[in-house]
């Protein structure tokens, strides 16, 4: 590679250094100021801040919607919601939670932080990364706001025929949630991909895959699960609308349809769903043990191995939603058998943790409070779902709330406690400041119990025989007492969150100043400013270890040659990352938000009528077609 | 760790092996003497007893006797959407899938009453359709049994004789059956015997003059979106119909 | 080809065991009902093949481990100059003896999952409901 200047004008970095070099690589790779900068920027940084902070928007409107269900069950006979509100309010909730929270906050968490911890400028297909923003914020407004104009979906966030279906259910309501999945879908089948893209071609010279961080591992797996189980659940959706609108009769048992396939179809996705919102939580806390244990982890290979056989595992476990649908009990059987050994890739990712914080000099810190919290309460959700795993357990407990108590010890221990730490562990690094300590320590606690109050008697109103999605209940069932408790404990639950909140926005303006690496952390997010200029990193490191930041104390070795005056990154081979191409990477542009406007008018229309579809096709291929616009681009001259 | 490993696998076969046996003592094939079929409804429960002499066969709604000790098996269908039929202190629960008929046994070992209640999203009243599993000593059970096949006991007062005549001419009959009348509707639950069960509305109202007559004037009022219109009969009409449902023992 | 076999490739026992795996949920769940129809114990059968399958894989993987490939030196010398790196080091820069190593430990828990896939087998005859 040559230094200065070639005959085309194009300028590589070798010659420049330092601040000459920043500033030149801020202008090339820097986002236009004002509106039209926001709605066209492709740098995966803004997009991964506005995915996280729309995800948080939506766990507190699905919170809301938990207090008032709370407030409502804490007393029997209570007269605060009705039947119809109630059930629209948990349909709601479990609708945000799963498809508008869960799946997106391990996304936007990886749209931020997947580029900077291999080593590149910007996500694969970063105006893809644009658009899956917008067509997932038009989801999540379409629900709410069909909520809000009292056209919401009532039938649970399962919505199973023929309850869902156009006998039982007349009106828009479950269209609307129908069509909201296949928002969400798309959306997430976007990322998944611009993430195994990144993650196998984009790396940094010299980061083997044996070299890969635990956080990247954990996410690339995750992709590859999104992948392959979305799909399920858009086919079930759209099975659906075709039955509600067009007249198939694919569910209806009448007509030779079958309304099994539903939940078949569903749950094929529904359980890789959890381990979807679940592995997000391991990349964090596999991300924060090392730095607050002072140590590298034990056992990666153990956990790259859990995290494999997780992936494939959790796609052979989703008949145990269905054990008390009458299947032959040989069937269930093999489930049960998934299901249970599942425990052993678990286990070992628990063993692989805590003997790393055994094995090294922790230091509590906030972070490291909440991954305390994930391992008791993950390990007690585990726990009871050895339990459900077992069809004669299961035909007793199943739909009731001993079920709502384990998957949310399961979903807030092993997703959201290790989210919140991780928020405390990266704020730094996207803001610049570091949140308030003593809040911090206020909010595991307050979190801790305040959820532990609440959830744990739901174990027991299970098994006095409570069922789910009810509701009111009679005061001679017993159940009074208990459920009130669970509202206490939700309401300090909520607390925690708003005393979050607030630690947040107090620590925008008044935290403590961070540096780079506030943490002595030893991945490569670390290595570049607190927040991280546009292009990441002035020069594409060179990795020769897990740890690189730990490794090379004295400064991290660099590869040198990428041009300044156009935006380029690094593509590299898959196992042993040697450098194979510079590459190009898009500019903003309009084409993203211009084509998610288009598909968003076709799938909203086509709840209305199947010809939405023919017609939205046009302005999507227009769209389309200015996307794809060959653009002229200087050829490589060696 | 690899011996860590090793002992939470085995840990877990041993569970898996467990829960195997579980599941062959629990829900393997055994004949049952009394069958029983229950239909699902949005939001009641459709009992028809079966008997090897058809005309000993017949039909109530949201109660269930059976006798102490004898294996009883249950054919569960739905005419509508998924429920589950579920009695805690009898068995595990299983779907009533429209379209794919199944079938559960549970034997009763001892004397009580036993509360059910839907266990699967049915829509607006699924919390509130529930079901009695009456246990009893077998001589009792044969008395319940024969005084449910007999039809209608002829009404025993003036007012419960007005009551009749009202029932069968209003819209009452277009729903409900009483055998040994004219009403003959089955889309609702039949109500030859309602006044010997112990619950109305699936098991939402204790049985009583007041409650059929609470109910008859206000089902939305007890039970939100319930099939049944509300009727609108004067108070002679509404205090004689009561008095006759009440009387249907 | 038979190179093939006895240099053994790193990533088989990743393919060969949830691929049999895979293969032995939705067989398994399909002839269910055939073997209450017939009464031949199919599923401890096809488990015991499959588990062969997913084992065989493994072996390749195993294979692979114990013989370092070319490809497996670092691009950059460790930082000790060292070729005697332990497998888990956090030095890193075996990748392919890594993903060798998953191999035979994802053949060998694929493996056990399809036994106990057969021994379901053996427990039920497939008419119970």
């Amino acid at each position: 590679m040559s230094d200065g200047a070639s005959a085309t004008g194009d300028l590589r970095d070798t010659s420049l250094d330092g601040p000459t070099l920043n500033v030149r690589l801020s202008r090339v790779w820097g986002t236009p100021r004002g509106l039209l900068g926001a709605l066209t920027t492709v740098d995966h940084k803004i997009i991964g801040r506005r995915y996280i902070v729309t995800a948080f928007l939506f766990l507190f409107l699905g919170g809301i919607t938990a207090l008032v269900m709370r407030l409502q069950l804490a007393q029997p006979e209570s007269g605060l919601v009705g039947p119809d509100t109630y059930n629209q309010l948990f349909t709601m909730h479990g609708s945000t939670m799963m498809f508008l929270f869960g799946v997106p906050i391990g996304e936007a968490m990886a749209v931020y932080l997947v580029p900077l911890m291999v080593g590149t400028r910007n996500i694969a297909f970063p105006r893809l990364n644009a658009f899956s923003y917008w067509v997932y914020l038009s989801g999540g407004l379409f629900l709410w706001i069909s909520f809000l104009l009292n056209i919401g979906p009532d039938v649970g966030w399962f919505a199973y025929v023929p309850l869902s279906g156009p006998e039982y259910s007349p009106g828009k309501r479950a269209d609307v949630w129908a069509q909201m999945i296949t928002f969400t879908e798309l959306s997430g089948l976007a990322v998944a991909i611009e993430i195994i893209v990144t993650v196998l071609k984009q790396r940094a010279p010299g980061m083997t895959l044996d070299r890969v961080p635990l956080f990247v591992w954990a996410l690339f797996v995750n992709s590859f699960i999104i992948i392959f189980a979305l799909p399920a659940v858009m086919i079930a959706s759209t099975f659906l609308i075709l039955d509600r609108l067009v007249g198939t009769h694919l569910f209806n048992p009448a007509e030779g349809g079958d309304a099994l396939l539903y939940q078949h179809l569903f749950w094929f996705f529904g359980h890789p769903e959890v381990y979807i919102i679940f592995l997000p939580g391991t990349a964090f806390v596999s991300a924060i043990i090392p730095t607050f244990a002072r140590r590298e982890i034990f056992g990666y290979l153990a956990l790259v191995l859990s995290l494999i056989a997780t992936g494939f595992l959790s796609f052979g476990l989703w008949v145990h939603h269905m054990f008390v649908t009458g299947l032959p009990q040989l069937g269930a059987a093999f489930f049960t058998a998934s299901s249970m050994l599942i425990a052993i890739p678990n286990g070992l990712q628990i063993f692989c943790w805590i003997a790393t914080l055994w094995d090294g000099r922790p230091v509590w810190r906030t972070p490291l409070l909440f991954v305390a919290g994930f391992f008791f309460i993950f390990v007690a959700g585990g726990l009871s779902g050895i339990m459900l795993a077992s069809v004669p357990i299961d035909t007793q407990v199943h739909d009731t709330y001993f079920v709502v108590a384990h998957f949310h010890y399961v979903l807030i221990g092993g997703n959201v406690f290790p989210l919140l730490g991780a928020i405390y562990y990266w704020f730094p690094k996207f803001t610049g400041r570091l949140l308030s300590e003593r809040l911090g320590r206020w909010n595991f606690w307050l979190a801790f119990i305040g959820f532990n109050v609440a959830f744990f008697p739901m174990h027991i109103s299970g098994l006095m025989g409570m069922p789910r999605r009810v509701y009111t209940y009679g005061p001679e069932m017993g159940w009074g007492d208990l459920q009130l408790l669970s509202t206490a404990g939700a309401l300090l639950l909520f607390a925690s969150f708003v005393l979050f909140v607030w630690n947040v926005a107090a620590s925008l303006r008044r935290g403590d100043v961070a540096g780079p690496n506030p943490w002595n952390a030893g991945t490569l997010e670390w290595a570049t400013a607190s927040p991280p200029p546009p292009h990441n990193f002035n020069r594409i490191p060179l990795v020769t270890h897990r740890e690189p930041l730990w490794a090379e104390r004295g400064g991290l070795p660099v590869v040198t040659g990428l041009s300044v005056s156009h935006r380029e990154l690094m593509v590299s081979s898959v196992a042993e990352a040697e450098p194979q191409l510079r590459e190009t990477s898009p500019a903003p542009s309009i084409w993203p938000l211009v084509a998610a406007i288009a598909v968003g008018a076709t799938f909203i229309g086509s709840i209305f009528t199947p010809y939405a579809v023919l017609w939205g096709a046009l302005p999507v291929a227009a769209a389309l077609t200015g996307w794809f616009w060959p653009k002229a681009m200087p050829e490589d001259e060696e | 760790m690899a011996g860590l490993t090793v002992a939470t696998g085995v840990v877990v076969l041993v569970l898996t092996g467990l829960s195997y046996a579980g599941q062959r003592r629990l829900l393997g094939e055994e004949a049952a003497p009394v069958t029983i079929r229950v239909i699902g409804h949005q939001w009641w429960w459709e009992v028809q007893y079966e008997d090897p002499q058809p005309s000993r066969g017949f039909t109530t709604a949201n109660e269930i006797h059976v006798p102490v000790g004898v294996p009883v098996q249950v054919k569960l269908e739905s005419t509508d959407v998924i429920h589950s039929f579920w009695v805690p202190s009898l068995m595990g629960k299983q779907d009533l899938i429209p379209g794919r008929p199944s079938a559960i046994r549970f034997t009763a070992e001892r004397p009580g009453v036993y509360r059910g209640q839907c266990a699967e999203f049915c829509g607006m009243q699924h919390a509130k359709m529930g079901l009695l599993v009456i246990a009893e000593e077998q001589a009792d059970f044969a008395r319940w049994r024969d005084g449910q096949v007999a039809p209608r006991p002829e009404p025993a007062s003036d007012e419960a004789r007005a009551g009749e005549a009202a029932f069968v001419a209003a819209p009452c009959s277009m729903c409900h059956q009483v055998r040994g009348t004219a009403a003959a509707g089955r889309n609702g639950p039949e109500l030859t015997h309602v006044g010997s069960r112990r619950t109305l509305a699936a098991g939402t109202l204790p049985t009583s003059r007041g409650n059929l007559a609470a109910w008859i004037v206000d089902p939305h009022g007890i039970k939100p979106g319930v099939n049944m219109p509300l009727v609108k009969l004067d108070s002679d009409q509404l205090n004689s119909i009561s008095a006759y449902l009440a009387g249907l023992k | 080809m038979s190179s093939l076999l006895t240099r053994g490739l790193p990533s088989a026992g990743l393919y060969a065991g949830p691929m049999a795996w895979l293969v032995s949920t939705q067989a398994n769940y399909a002839l269910a009902a055939w073997s209450c129809s017939y009464q031949f114990p199919v599923i401890p059968l096809l488990a015991a093949v499959l588990a062969a399958v997913s084992l065989a894989g493994g072996v390749s993987s195993w294979r692979a481990y114990r013989q370092p490939l070319p490809a497996d030196t670092t691009t950059v010398p460790a930082p000790d100059g060292s070729q005697v790196a332990t497998l888990d080091g956090p030095e890193g820069g075996r990748p392919h003896r890594m993903i060798a190593a998953i191999g035979v430990l994802v053949a060998l828990l694929f493996a056990v999952v399809i036994a106990v896939h057969g021994v379901a087998g053996l427990v039920f005859t497939g008419c119970e409901r």
